[in-house]
């Protein structure tokens, strides 16, 4: 088994900052409550994924972080062109250009798997987004193991686990002193070359805690419960807030719209902008004219969950949940994705 | 970036426009680029496009016609002046430059219908994405039979294409009928819904197809007309439209249940949606 000491690792993660993007999860806001602490949550500070200029900006103490990987692959806006009218009063279009080569280290493997869902819509029905596939193909994933699943996860339930190296290219797993390294993927042992990686035999791995497991409806029940009161009933909660979406790893809905800026320069750029969506939000299916075929609550919070494990799965063979439960602990309402799962995996098939 | 970005819009001309109803208008755009010209001009009747105001943003649209041989890959489209989009559309001088993107969705099956009597059932704007498929048959007149066209609107002011109702009606083995839903003032045609008048001509469903285009609830009822007067969910054809905001099948947002409207459709036969877990009404 491959095993890197803490310090190399903090040292190939500096040089490794300096020749290319690093992204990585790292503490966000004021140390307030425990300045000095190790600890993010306990300073009131949030993890996201965010581009770090070392190790030493790089939290390691961190559960799930507040937004999924998503963000660095589809970001929450993102300029497909710009517009310039030229002197002849002739249009030219700028795509926005080629980003450069990264290293995402510390996701979860949970954030990983989302990829999945992502590449299945993006990149695997043709035309290819040749946004979103410029970014996958210049990133290197390096996983980092949960050492134990945190209140909310339910990845063991939709086919995944805290340790899992099936979405990355290299996965970390804490062990005393250090990591254990598997390289996974080509594009992970090109990256691992420069790693200084050990050989140690008999090393042994730690077992992540789980949660408890549970069954997931059936396609037959999915199919039986749609017309069901019970979405009614769930619906009557939601407030169409939409932080289910914007939190959540596989959500890809987006809008498109043009927008005009000036610059403290004072030059006008108009662009075509792609911004996140959400199926929850009242507006969403508004057509010009005024119709909207989900104008209730109950039928776009049904949409999302049928979206997830019905919907997912059958246009794009992929799994449209991955348990990071960041909806769950988001939900101002309480609106629980695996009660719901619960609920219908309780029902008799019709 | 070597590859087709399929969100990038190709820049066109408006070369033409002109009133078609209240608040609905025709515009003729040609692609500046001969080689994406030649490339874009292969659409099909009931294939989509989205058209862009460079700066305002993009919307879908229906074409309205066929490639034409003669003039030249003319695009055109009808638009209702309702939202941001189609608003600075109206607004656009002759000569503008706008954003094409397409063609995409799919199309009405018109190979597969040769030698059938088809029945065109169109209902205000919901005429435009219908033209194509007259132009086609009327461009093709002996690889089908008898054709039917019956065109409604709430009121004479809204129909579209007025001034082809002529050479229409004159087609070889082709007849028209024309309604609104209440009576006006200066109109001696036929009032009243469009399911009325069918049921009027009541044309046979033997070796017949009937293509629908119109608001939700027309189709609905059009659908249950045409059932009643023998037709098959088999035999009815009609295109859907969704607020989009790709045509490609990636933004997420014209689905209905796990179907997509914009690659899944927009065109759909009616025992397809009758089979969805979601209304399109």
């Amino acid at each position: 088994m491959k095993f890197i000491e803490i310090r190399a690792l903090h040292e190939w993660l500096d040089r490794l900052a300096q020749e290319m993007t690093l992204i990585a999860p790292t503490a966000v806001g004021p140390q307030e409550k425990a300045p000095g602490s190790r600890n993010p949550a306990a300073q009131g500070q949030q993890v996201f994924y965010r581009q770090v200029e070392g190790a030493a900006q790089i939290a390691w103490d961190f559960t799930r972080t507040a937004l999924s990987a998503r963000e660095h692959f589809m970001p929450k806006t993102e300029t497909l062109f710009t517009i310039e009218t030229g002197p002849d009063g002739k249009a030219v279009l700028h795509e926005t250009k080629l980003e450069q080569p990264r290293v995402f280290f510390g996701i979860r493997p949970c954030d990983a798997r989302g990829l999945r869902v992502l590449d299945a819509v993006m990149l695997g029905q043709e035309p290819a987004d040749v946004y979103y596939a410029q970014r996958r193909e210049n990133t290197t994933l390096v996983g980092l193991a949960c050492p134990q699943m945190w209140e909310d996860c339910f990845c063991n339930s939709v086919g995944g686990a805290p340790d899992a190296a099936d979405d990355v290219d290299i996965l970390l797993i804490q062990v005393e002193g250090g990591f254990a390294v598997q390289v996974v993927t080509e594009k992970g042992e090109r990256l691992a070359t420069g790693m200084g990686l050990q050989e140690v035999e008999g090393l042994e791995l730690p077992q992540p805690k789980l949660n408890e497991q549970f069954a997931l409806p059936t396609q037959q029940q999915w199919l039986a419960s749609f017309n069901d009161v019970y979405w009614q009933r769930v619906g009557d909660r939601c407030l169409s807030c939409r932080i289910c979406s914007y939190v959540c790893p596989t959500c890809r809905c987006f809008d498109v719209r043009d927008e005009t800026v000036v610059t403290p320069q004072g030059e006008r750029i108009v662009r075509r902008v792609r911004a996140w969506d959400s199926c929850q939000g009242v507006n969403y299916r508004v057509q010009a004219g005024g119709a909207n075929p989900r104008a209730n609550l109950e039928q776009r919070l049904r949409n999302r969950f049928y979206c997830k494990y019905y919907y997912v799965p059958i246009d794009y063979a992929a799994d449209g949940c991955v348990g990071c439960g960041r909806c769950v602990t988001a939900c101002p309402v309480n609106i629980d994705i695996r009660e719901v799962l619960q609920d219908l995996a309780r029902r008799e098939p019709a | 970036m070597s590859e087709v970005n399929p969100m990038r819009p190709y820049l066109g001309t408006l070369v033409g426009t002109k009133p078609l109803a209240t608040g609905i208008r025709l515009f003729q755009v040609e692609l500046n680029d001969p080689e994406e010209r030649e490339k874009f001009s292969v659409w099909r009747p009931g294939q989509f496009l989205f058209f862009s105001v460079l700066g305002v943003g993009e919307a879908p649209f229906g074409f309205a016609n066929i490639p034409d041989p003669q003039r030249g890959p003319v695009i055109e489209v009808a638009i209702n002046k309702v939202g941001h989009v189609t608003r600075a559309i109206h607004a656009l001088p002759l000569g503008a430059t706008v954003g094409i993107r397409g063609p995409l969705g799919n199309y009405f099956p018109l190979e597969e219908l040769k030698g059938q009597n088809i029945v065109v059932l169109g209902g205000g704007i919901g005429g435009a994405p219908l033209r194509p498929v007259i132009q086609y048959i009327l461009r093709h007149r002996d690889d089908y039979g008898h054709l039917t066209i019956i065109w409604a609107a709430r009121s004479p002011d809204l129909l579209v294409f007025t001034d082809e109702y002529d050479e229409w009606r004159s087609a070889p083995d082709t007849e028209m009928h024309v309604t609104i839903d209440r009576p006006a003032e200066g109109w001696t045609g036929n009032v009243g819904l469009i399911t009325e008048i069918l049921e009027k001509v009541a044309p046979s469903p033997e070796n017949a197809t009937a293509i629908t285009c119109g608001p939700p609830i027309m189709i609905y009822f059009v659908g249950k007309t045409l059932g009643k007067l023998g037709f098959s969910e088999d035999q009815m054809l009609t295109t859907l439209e969704a607020r989009m905001h790709c045509g490609i099948g990636k933004c997420g947002r014209c689905n209905l249940g796990e179907k997509l409207v914009c690659k899944d459709g927009p065109v759909f036969w009616q025992s397809e949606i009758s089979t969805f877990l979601e209304s399109f009404l």
